[in-house]
C-alpha cells in the first residue's frame, strides 16, 4: 500500500528525447496552423466585405471550407486517423447531404394552391 | 479489474475506446448542427426580399470570438503535446490559456453580444405604410438603386404612448410603480399617457397589462435610419449599430410586429440564437471538462501519463469541433 502511494505521487518517467524532439516538431506546425487559420478568418471577411454581392457567397464559403478542412485534417490529426474514423465521416456526410438534399426538396416543393379532395 | 483498451488500440479498429467513441459523438454532432444549418438555409431562402438582415451583427467583434477560439483550440493541442512529453507545467499553462480564452469567448457572446440585442428595438413597418416612413426607410432611394427595401425601422425605445381603460388605471400605475418608470406626459384625464421606458422589455409588459393599448413608440434612431439615402449604408454594416440624434414617433397601427432583438423578432434572430445558444453550450460543457482535467486529474497522470494524454486528446478533438462549428457560424451569421 505504502508502495503504491510512493509510485503515484512520484513523476513518471521522462520521454525519451528522440520522442520530445519529434513532438516539438509537431508543435511548431500547430502555432503555425493556428496562425494561417486566423489570416484565413481576415481573409474570409476581407472578401465578404469588399466582393460584389454575387460572388460573396461563394468566396466567403470556399475561404471557410478551406480553414475548416485545415482544423480537421491537422489540429484533430484526420489526415493521419485510421480507416474505421474514416468510413465513419464518410457515412456521416452522406447523411448530412441527404439532409441539406430534403431542404432543397421542400424549396422546390412549394404549396402553390390547395387542392380540394371531393368524395 | 482494469478496462482494457485505454491506452492501447484495440486489434480490430486500430483505435483506443474513447477515440472511437469520441468521433461517433462527433459524427452525431455533425447531424445535430447540421439539422439546424439546414433550417437556416431554409428560413433564409424562403424570406421575403429585404426581411433577411445584413450587417446586423457586430464584425470585428465577431472576428475577435473566431481568433480566440482558434488560438484557444492550438492551446489545446499543445496541452495534449506537452503531455506527451511528460511536462505537467507546460501542460497546465497550455489547458489553462485555452479554459481563459474559452471563458473570454463566452464573456463576449453573452454579456457583449446577446445584451446589446436585449435592449435593441425593432418596428417592422407594414407595407402599405412605407411610404409614409421613407424619411427614415429610404425604400425609394433602394427602389431605384435596384436594391432590396429595409422594412424595419431600429433604434433604442425611449417612450411608450398608451391608452388606459378607466377601470385598469389603478393597475397600470402598480406596474409603472413597480418597473421604476416615469409618466411623462398624461391627457385626457389620465387615459392617455406618454411613459418614459427603460428598455423593450417595459414595452413588453404594457403589451401585457390588461386594458391597455400601445399607440406609438419614440425611438433614437440607428444611424442609418438617420440618413438612410446615404450611399454608405446601400451596402450591409460592418461595425456595431451606432444611435443617432434623431427621434422617430412610429404609431402602433403602422407596425405589422414589434420587439426587442430576441427570438421572436425575426427568424434570423430565432436561428441565430438557436445556432449561438447551442455552440455556447457546448463550449461551456468543453470548459468544465477543462477544468476537470487541470484541477481533479493528477493522479491518473502520475499514475498512467499515455492514459491521461489520451483523455485530452479526446477532449481536444471535441474543442476542434466546437471550433470547427464556430468557423462555418460565423461567416454564415455576420459576413453573409
Amino acid at each position: 500500500m505504502s508502495e503504491l502511494k510512493h509510485s503515484e505521487s512520484s513523476e513518471p518517467a521522462p520521454a525519451s528525447e528522440q520522442q520530445v524532439r519529434e513532438v516539438e516538431k509537431h508543435m511548431k506546425k500547430y502555432v503555425l496552423i493556428g496562425g494561417v487559420q486566423a489570416i484565413m478568418v481576415l481573409i474570409a471577411v476581407t472578401v465578404a466585405v469588399n466582393v460584389s454581392a454575387s460572388l460573396q457567397v461563394l468566396a466567403t464559403l470556399i475561404v471557410t471550407c478551406i480553414n475548416g478542412l485545415v482544423i480537421a485534417l491537422i489540429l484533430m490529426h484526420l489526415k493521419e486517423e485510421k480507416q474505421t474514423i474514416w468510413k465513419f465521416l464518410i457515412f456521416t456526410a452522406i447523411f448530412f447531404f441527404i439532409l441539406f438534399f430534403l431542404t432543397y426538396l421542400a424549396r422546390t416543393d412549394l404549396i402553390s394552391q390547395t387542392v380540394h379532395n371531393h368524395h | 479489474m482494469e478496462i482494457p483498451h485505454t491506452v492501447t488500440p484495440r486489434p480490430d479498429t486500430g483505435l483506443y475506446n474513447a477515440k472511437l467513441a469520441i468521433w461517433l459523438f462527433l459524427a452525431s454532432e455533425v447531424m445535430l448542427f447540421g439539422g439546424l444549418f439546414s433550417a437556416y438555409v431554409f428560413l433564409r431562402m424562403g424570406a421575403d426580399d429585404g426581411y433577411w438582415p445584413h450587417g446586423l451583427l457586430d464584425v470585428p467583434v465577431g472576428t475577435l470570438n473566431t481568433i480566440l477560439l482558434i488560438i484557444s483550440s492550438v492551446c489545446v493541442v499543445l496541452a495534449w503535446a506537452s503531455l506527451k512529453m511528460r511536462r505537467w507545467r507546460q501542460y497546465q499553462l497550455f489547458l489553462g490559456s485555452a479554459v481563459a480564452l474559452g471563458t473570454v469567448f463566452l464573456v463576449i457572446k453573452l454579456s457583449y453580444e446577446w445584451n446589446d440585442k436585449f435592449h435593441h428595438f425593432g418596428t417592422f413597418i407594414k407595407k402599405e405604410k412605407w411610404s409614409q416612413y421613407d424619411q427614415y426607410l429610404g425604400n425609394d432611394y433602394l427602389a431605384k438603386k435596384g436594391l432590396a427595401p429595409r422594412p424595419e425601422i431600429t433604434g433604442h425605445l425611449h417612450e411608450v404612448e398608451v391608452k388606459v381603460a378607466p377601470e385598469k388605471k389603478a393597475q397600470l400605475e402598480t406596474l409603472i410603480k413597480d418597473r421604476g418608470l416615469e409618466i411623462s406626459k398624461s391627457e385626457e384625464d389620465g387615459k392617455a399617457l406618454s411613459i418614459k421606458v427603460k428598455g423593450p422589455s417595459d414595452a413588453e409588459a404594457l403589451r401585457n397589462e390588461p386594458g391597455v393599448t400601445i399607440e406609438a413608440f419614440e425611438m433614437a434612431l440607428d444611424e442609418m435610419y438617420a440618413n438612410p439615402t446615404d450611399p454608405k449604408y446601400d451596402r450591409p454594416g460592418f461595425w456595431k449599430r451606432h444611435l443617432s440624434e434623431k427621434v422617430a414617433t412610429i404609431k402602433a397601427e403602422d407596425v405589422d410586429s414589434w420587439s426587442a432583438f430576441v427570438p421572436k423578432h425575426s427568424s434570423f434572430l430565432a436561428i441565430y440564437y438557436a445556432i449561438t445558444g447551442l455552440h455556447g453550450l457546448h463550449i461551456l460543457g468543453g470548459l468544465v471538462m477543462f477544468v476537470y482535467f487541470l484541477f481533479f486529474d493528477r493522479a491518473l497522470y502520475l499514475r498512467n501519463p499515455e492514459h491521461m494524454a489520451n483523455r485530452i486528446e479526446v477532449v481536444g478533438l471535441y474543442w476542434h469541433f466546437v471550433d470547427l462549428v464556430w468557423i462555418f457560424v460565423f461567416p454564415v451569421f455576420y459576413l453573409l
